[in-house]
């Protein structure tokens, strides 16, 4: 096998590792070069453990149980043979109600995925099980435009109501930011998901799985704001003396979005990569691919912090906020790298192995920093990164110069975690004064 | 639900995360096909279908066994395109001997050659399916690619999924052409929602203008 015609497929892609599940298919591999089987590499690369859920408190079972309850009721209003003449109609019906009872069965292996993001499945059961059976309503002729228009705009009056009522209570302002980030998620799943796109058909017999789209997505929007509205009164039942931390929160993500913004100068020239930067030829390099990734995570990190901002979604401002001045420190030490000419050997076997044991100390050590949750949620892109980067070996062979890439961006970032974590803290615990 | 939505939402923005999302990201993007290609909206349609999976016209002549007399099995064969662009090049096809045809035909036949051009399609569908215009353009040339999908058709349709049908368009488009130097067309397996087309375009008249 020959690598280079494939580096350059990659980067003409604009691709990192998963880009190889989508542009393999072109490459032909002919150009002589030693390709490194990077898929002798499955096993034998430094793992990082999921650490313990982030989250305050313990999620209760009885949000999902409520999901997929709701999924299974839905789930049987569908017969297994509907009667419906257009029999196109009738297969697809099936297979869709198949489809989601199997993604309904199938849990979540505990190890591998925190509590809320099993939430997040549970809740895509639930929609998928309503898409289903008013796609089946639609078939048969039954029209729920209107009781959708009507449960739509209760869903919006009841958000708005919670939503004003959020005073991010919490014992102090950092866990007012870890218990009151995922509500702010859920508000804005129920948000975006309130106004399908596109809308429920005038004519549901004539577009029945539209007009299930429609309804799926809205019971997505319910279903949030569910979870939204139990987890908070959840929390504020365990937690010790919540007090309204909203001045400190919002001062907070404020000054960290203006931090953020001004600290760019370190790296000015360097956000919007053009080829010619650093006058050198970067194709086939981890260097390129850790340069243009770090350049668009630093972008995608300031316009979101700013947006969380916009909206006063200021503890999702917070972290997206401390994740970006992680992706700051990245891009500056990818840049310097470069400059002294780093990440542009040709990988090997060894290298990639040692690359894979430096990012999971360096993730380990930022895992470890108090408070530790915090931590966690900053160092979550370098955490889910690097085990993405070490599931791939096994799952396909991954081009060694991305793979490497991959863990010097991991190692990079959990880095800068330790720093970022306790500058956040600062301005959480410093409101006043980081004005 | 391991890698959940959620999960890569939140990694969205590192390197694998931006790779998930496609070949797209970064410079150096696969050129688009179609970019230099412009969108036909002002063209008149005749749509017809063809319950016995009759291929409607063709350039030479129709096969003698289709092997469909019972509609099931896909017809082979039956799929063709045609760009007529005057009378002499209407007479070029032949037509099948069944209504459809002859109202795609009178159709084509009714265009003002001098101010216009027709797009013909004849297709084979599933008898539970339609098949729908997706775009019509132009390449810098002035000739037409016309563009469609395959739709479920509504639910009360009584219809097996192993019968087919056959759709055919007479597509008249504002384009007059003395000769053509091709022409081309594509079927997608389901339609796409076309984002909301509405442009704003006001027209303002200055206050004051007048007599300057």
């Amino acid at each position: 096998m020959t690598g280079s015609t494939r580096r350059d497929l990659l980067a003409a892609c604009g691709a990192g590792l998963a880009g190889l599940a989508g542009c393999s298919g072109l490459s032909p591999f002919d150009d002589g070069e030693e390709r490194v089987d990077t898929g002798r590499l499955a096993g034998d690369l430094a793992t990082v453990a999921l650490p313990a859920s982030p989250y305050p408190i313990s999620v209760p079972a009885s949000l999902a149980d409520r999901h997929r309850e709701r999924a299974r009721e839905l789930l049987d209003g569908v017969p297994d043979s509907p009667s419906i003449p257009n029999a196109a109609v009738a297969r697809k019906l099936r297979a869709e109600r198949d489809r989601a009872a199997t993604s309904l069965e199938s849990d979540g292996d505990e190890r591998e995925s925190w509590p809320l993001d099993r939430l997040d499945g549970d809740r895509y059961d639930r929609s998928e099980a309503a898409s289903v059976r008013s796609a089946y309503r639609a078939a048969v002729g039954e029209d729920d435009g209107d009781r959708l228009r009507e449960y739509r705009q209760t869903i919006a009056a009841s958000r708005g109501a919670f939503e004003g009522d959020l005073a991010y209570r919490a014992s102090d302002p950092v866990a007012a930011v870890l218990a009151h980030e995922p509500v702010e998620e859920l508000l804005a799943e129920c948000r975006d998901a309130l106004q399908p796109t596109p809308p429920y058909p005038d004519d549901p017999r004539a577009e029945p799985f539209r007009a299930g789209e429609a309804v799926g997505t809205v019971e997505r929007s319910a279903a949030a704001l569910g979870d939204a509205r139990r987890l908070r009164e959840r929390y504020l039942r365990e937690a010790a003396d919540p007090r309204p931390q909203w001045d400190r929160v919002a001062v907070a993500a404020e000054s960290l979005e203006r931090a953020l913004r001004f600290s760019q100068d370190r790296v000015e020239g360097y956000q919007d990569p053009g080829t010619d930067v650093f006058e050198r030829d970067l194709d086939g390099t981890a260097a390129r691919s850790l340069y243009f990734d770090a350049a668009h995570d630093l972008r995608t990190r300031i316009e979101g912090t700013k947006a969380a901002v916009d909206d006063a979604d200021f503890a999702t401002a917070v972290l997206d906020a401390g994740r970006g001045l992680a992706a700051l420190e990245v891009l500056t030490a990818v840049v310097t790298g470069i400059r002294e000419g780093a990440y542009q050997g040709d990988p090997s076997l060894s290298t990639v192995r040692t690359g894979a044991e430096a990012s999971a100390a360096a993730i380990e050590s930022a895992l470890d920093t108090e408070p530790r949750g915090l931590a966690v949620r900053l160092c979550e892109p370098a955490l889910f990164t690097h085990r993405y980067a070490v599931r791939s070996v096994a799952r396909y062979e991954p081009d060694a110069v991305d793979l490497l890439a991959e863990f010097r961006r991991a190692e990079l970032f959990a880095s800068a975690v330790p720093e970022a974590t306790a500058f956040v803290v600062e301005r959480l615990r410093d409101g006043e004064t980081a004005q | 639900m391991d890698w959940s939505r959620r999960r890569l939402l939140a990694t969205a923005a590192t390197g694998l995360g931006i790779a998930l999302a496609g070949c797209d990201t970064t410079d150096n993007p696969p050129p688009s096909p179609g970019l230099d290609r412009r969108p036909v909206d002002d063209y008149e349609v005749e749509r017809v279908r063809n319950a016995d999976a009759v291929p409607l016209f063709t350039r030479g002549s129709f096969p003698t066994a289709t092997g469909h007399a019972d509609r099931e099995g896909r017809p082979a064969g039956s799929y063709d395109h045609a760009y007529v662009v005057s009378a002499a090049s209407l007479d070029e096809l032949t037509f099948a001997d069944v209504p459809e045809a002859k109202r795609l035909r009178s159709f084509a036949a009714d265009t003002d050659f001098e101010s216009g051009s027709v797009y013909l399609l004849t297709t084979p569908v599933g008898a539970c399916y339609d098949v729908r215009i997706e775009s019509i353009t132009l390449d810098p040339d002035g000739d037409p690619s016309g563009d469609f999908c395959r739709a479920l058709r509504p639910a009360d349709v009584a219809c097996g999924v192993d019968e087919y049908d056959t759709v055919g368009y007479a597509i008249r488009l504002p384009v007059a052409r003395e000769q053509t130097s091709g022409h081309s067309g594509g079927m997608s397996s389901s339609c796409r929602r076309a984002p909301s087309r509405v442009a704003f375009d006001a027209e303002l008249t200055p206050h004051g203008s007048d007599g300057e």
